[in-house]
């Protein structure tokens, strides 16, 4: 129990420390998509799928939202540079 | 129907043209008021013998509007079988046939193939508690009929204005309709006491046989059927009743009440009687014309192209009847709408509307939501009635589901949904303003050894 | 003088009753009986005309009915009638006349009306149902001065058989039919608006933490001050948060209600706004980058 508090720690502070802001901004984002998406399945199951369009609306706006941000964080990585020579980091 | 504006000065729809055919042209003087009858309604009658040759069409057309067999039938006319008097009144013509007990069968064929069964050969229709204490005494076979209980209650077909309190003359032979045809109707049944037997050995006790009897009610003296087509049949049993002799007669029918036997008289009723009924078979009344169908969206005036489900729509229907040589605005309560497709999804009693003084047209109108089913909708009105002709108005429409904008909006289910998309969409906005402007640095921070 | 007055009278009298003629027919020891189906008499019942039955006869599904008479004489012949029947009407709505015919011996007079309600010569009407009937003896011919003979007999009840009872055949007329009225889908049943509204507050939590989360990020609006310079640089920056912003409100619009086409025509303006918009927007903000870390353009640049 001990060793998993040490580690999370230390993935933790790793985290803090070594990730550049730009892409904890994009994760920040990110978190809150998910949790905007994970309320919004909770409440499907509890109200039904009525009406079955606003609520695949709703989700999936999320969940394309979620993926857009993750693509962004993949290509502004600069550990990922090499894989992405070709685009300005404007892109 | 069309017919009625083409020049025809008779009061009938069907036209003017009857043939009149008889056993021998001599006939023709024993049924002299009937046939005056006709041609003061303004019918042009032609008499033939039944043994010339007759032609009811030609080139595909009726060559006659009405026809009258007064005849026994014993064999066909030249160039006629049963099939040709059937495809006249598929043509529309009218027919009215008079048997007798002497009938031939070939008139028995003809009857039977409307439903219509006449009794055995050579029987009568007998009553030794109704029979004619002048021209029945003999053999109780000429029978004083009560018009005001034996006679159909239709106003369309036999009014009972003009033969209440009145009595018929009858003798002939019976015969039976199928009950469960609805094209078919008694109009004169025979009283409680008859029964219908064969006129010979009548010294002797009658014997039932193998056959069944046709007795009381069950008898049908005089009916009538109208076709699909609204093409009209009547069947009289009895060519007497038609005739001089027994138009003129004045009834007096012995009445049996307890242990007395008495004589009364009564008044006659059968040229009235034949009258109604010929004007009923030849279309000079009890027919039904619709005018005008209207449907529409409530709050609108011209019919749409196609409707939505669950709109409001009103829909009207005017019909006129003929009688008395004019048309009349049909007066019911019973005119339904039904919206099908396949079956029936509403049916509606509709209202009627006055239509205002002078006017010919019945109203009826009714204010319906259509069901929340889409498709292609017959709006159909299906009038059929005893004594009247047979109405059915279809109106094809199509009933479209709601296009993608005329859904609620704003359903409170959703609210968490629309708040969700609207928030992704601002998040979005957000974020994109301070990912670009917002000075982030995005250089990799240098890593130490963890 | 009083012998002469009654023999007038009595002269009087049979010329008078001679004169209206017409004597009921001689119908004599009416009795009614049932019989079961080994035909041995389970009722017999004496009938004297005019009188009716007092109380209504069972008849049971298998058993016979049976009605005999004697015809008398009639000027010292028998008195043969030509209708020896009896017409049984019954008591329901239907009201169904039936005509069942009797035979009479022509030597000996006497006259027997039988319905077998086992056989299936019997009426089939009689089958339909179990009611009651009205009989009437109906006696009538062709012998002058005889009058015919109605006698209401009383009430019957016959059954009708257990098993294979005839069915009445349906008759078909036309009528208005019953009214149909249309269930609509009823409404779907919608959550409590409580619940609902609590999940929309719900769904908006998460922005109290991007909040929290981007508050501890150093974010300071650098290039925006550094943009304020170039005008053109500000305006293009503007478009393109405009133009995304229009875009998003097309899009709601045309939920709301606006038909494709214009939804479709609006989209496409929009889209070209924040192409060219962002486009610049973004190269001015590289030039910014490029000024900074003062490094070559293009790409190999590691952000």
């Amino acid at each position: 129990m001990d060793e998993v508090k040490v580690a999370t720690t230390k993935l933790v502070q790793n985290y803090v420390r070594d990730t550049p802001s730009s892409l904890k901004l994009i994760d920040a984002y990110m978190v809150y998509i998910l949790l905007t998406g994970i309320i919004q399945f909770v409440y499907v199951v509890i109200a039904g799928t009525f009406p079955n369009n606003a609520f695949l609306a709703g989700f999936i706006s999320t969940v394309a939202s979620f993926i857009l941000a993750a693509n962004l964080r993949i290509q502004s990585n600069p550990k990922n540079a090499s894989q992405f020579k070709t685009t300005s980091p404007e892109r | 129907m069309a017919l009625a504006w083409v020049a025809s000065a008779s009061s009938s729809l069907t036209g003017s043209r009857a043939l009149v055919l008889l056993d021998s042209l001599d006939d023709t003087d024993s049924y002299s008021s009937f046939l005056k009858d006709l041609e003061d309604r303004h019918y042009r009658l032609s008499i033939e013998e039944v043994g010339s040759e007759i032609k009811l069409s030609k080139n595909d057309e009726r060559n006659f509007d009405h026809l009258l067999l007064l005849t026994k039938l014993k064999s066909y006319p030249k160039g006629l079988t049963a099939k040709g008097f059937i495809e006249f009144v598929a043509d529309g013509g009218n027919l009215l046939i008079a048997a007798s007990p002497d009938m031939g069968t070939p008139l028995r064929e003809l009857a039977r193939e409307f439903d219509v069964e006449f009794d055995d050969r050579q029987t009568t229709v007998l009553d030794h508690f109704h029979y004619d204490t002048k021209l029945g005494a003999e053999k109780h076979d000429a029978i004083v009929v009560p018009a005001s209980t034996n006679v159909l209650n239709n106003e369309h077909i036999i009014p009972q204005a003009q033969v209440a309190g009145q009595s018929i003359l009858f003798r002939g032979i019976a015969h039976s309709v199928n009950p469960t045809n609805p094209l078919l109707t008694s109009v004169l049944w025979a009283p409680n006491e008859a029964y219908s037997w064969e006129t010979v050995n009548l010294s002797e006790p009658a014997k039932q046989g193998p056959l069944t009897m046709m007795a009381g009610k069950d008898i049908s003296l005089a009916s009538v059927m109208q076709a699909r087509n609204n093409a009209r049949v009547a069947f009289v049993g009895s060519t007497e009743m038609l005739s001089d002799r027994f138009f003129d007669a004045q009834p007096e029918p012995i009445s049996v009440s307890g242990a007395e036997t008495t004589t009364t008289t009564t008044k006659n009723a059968n040229r009235a009687f034949v009258a109604e009924l010929t004007k009923w078979t030849f279309q000079e009344k009890g027919v039904v014309e619709v005018r005008n169908v209207h449907h529409h969206k409530v709050g609108e005036d011209l019919a749409p192209a196609h409707y939505r489900i669950k709109e409001n729509m009103t829909y009207t229907i005017e019909m006129s009847v003929f009688h008395d040589d004019e048309w009349h605005p049909l007066i019911a309560d019973d005119v339904q709408l039904e919206l099908i497709m396949l079956d029936p999804y509403i049916r509606k009693t509709l209202d009627r509307i006055d239509g205002g003084e002078g006017s010919t047209l019945g109203i009826y109108t009714t204010t319906v939501q259509l069901p929340d089913q889409y498709g292609v909708f017959k709006f159909t009105v299906n009038y059929k009635r005893l004594g009247l002709t047979y109405i059915e108005s279809i109106t094809t429409v199509g009933i479209h589901p709601l296009r993608h904008d005329q859904y609620p909006r704003f359903i409170s289910q959703a609210k968490p949904y629309y708040t969700s998309a609207a928030s992704m969409a601002v998040g979005f906005l957000v974020f994109s303003f301070i990912y670009l402007w917002g000075g982030l640095d995005s250089s990799a921070k240098t890593t130490k050894k963890a | 003088m009083l012998l002469r007055a009654t023999s007038l009278a009595v002269v009087v009298g049979a010329l008078a009753s001679a004169v209206t003629a017409a004597s009921l027919w001689p119908v004599n020891d009416i009795t009614l009986s049932i019989l079961d189906k080994a035909r041995s008499q389970t009722k017999e019942l004496h009938l004297d005309y005019p009188t009716a039955l007092s109380t209504p006869v069972l008849a049971q599904a298998g058993e016979v009915v049976k009605l005999s008479f004697k015809i008398g004489e009639h000027n010292g012949k028998k008195a043969l009638p030509h209708q020896a029947m009896i017409r049984f009407q019954s008591k329901d709505e239907y009201a169904d006349s039936i005509m069942v015919v009797g035979s009479v011996s022509k030597s000996s007079g006497r006259g027997r009306i039988e319905i077998d309600l086992a056989s299936s010569t019997a009426d089939e009407r009689f089958k339909y149902n179990t009611r009651q009937y009205n009989m009437e003896l109906l006696i009538g011919g062709y012998i002058q001065d005889l009058d015919s003979f109605k006698y209401d007999l009383g009430t019957i009840e016959i059954e009708a058989p257990a098993s294979n009872p005839a069915i009445r055949p349906a008759r078909v007329a036309y009528t208005a039919q019953p009214e149909i009225h249309h269930q609509f889908r009823p409404d779907q049943k919608l959550i409590n608006v409580v619940v609902s509204g609590t999940f929309t507050a719900l769904v908006l939590a998460p922005w109290l933490i991007l909040a929290l989360l981007w508050s501890r990020l150093n974010i300071r609006f650098e290039p925006l001050r550094a943009l304020a310079q170039n005008p053109k640089d500000i305006f293009m920056a503007l478009l393109f948060m405009v133009s995304l912003f229009s875009i998003e409100t097309t899009l709601y619009s045309y939920w709301v209600g606006v038909t494709l086409f214009p939804t479709l025509q609006q989209l496409g303006v929009w889209s070209v706004v924040a192409a060219v918009s962002g486009r610049s927007a973004l190269s001015a903000l590289q030039k910014r980058r490029l000024q900074r870390t003062g490094g070559d353009s293009g790409a190999k640049k590691e952000l």
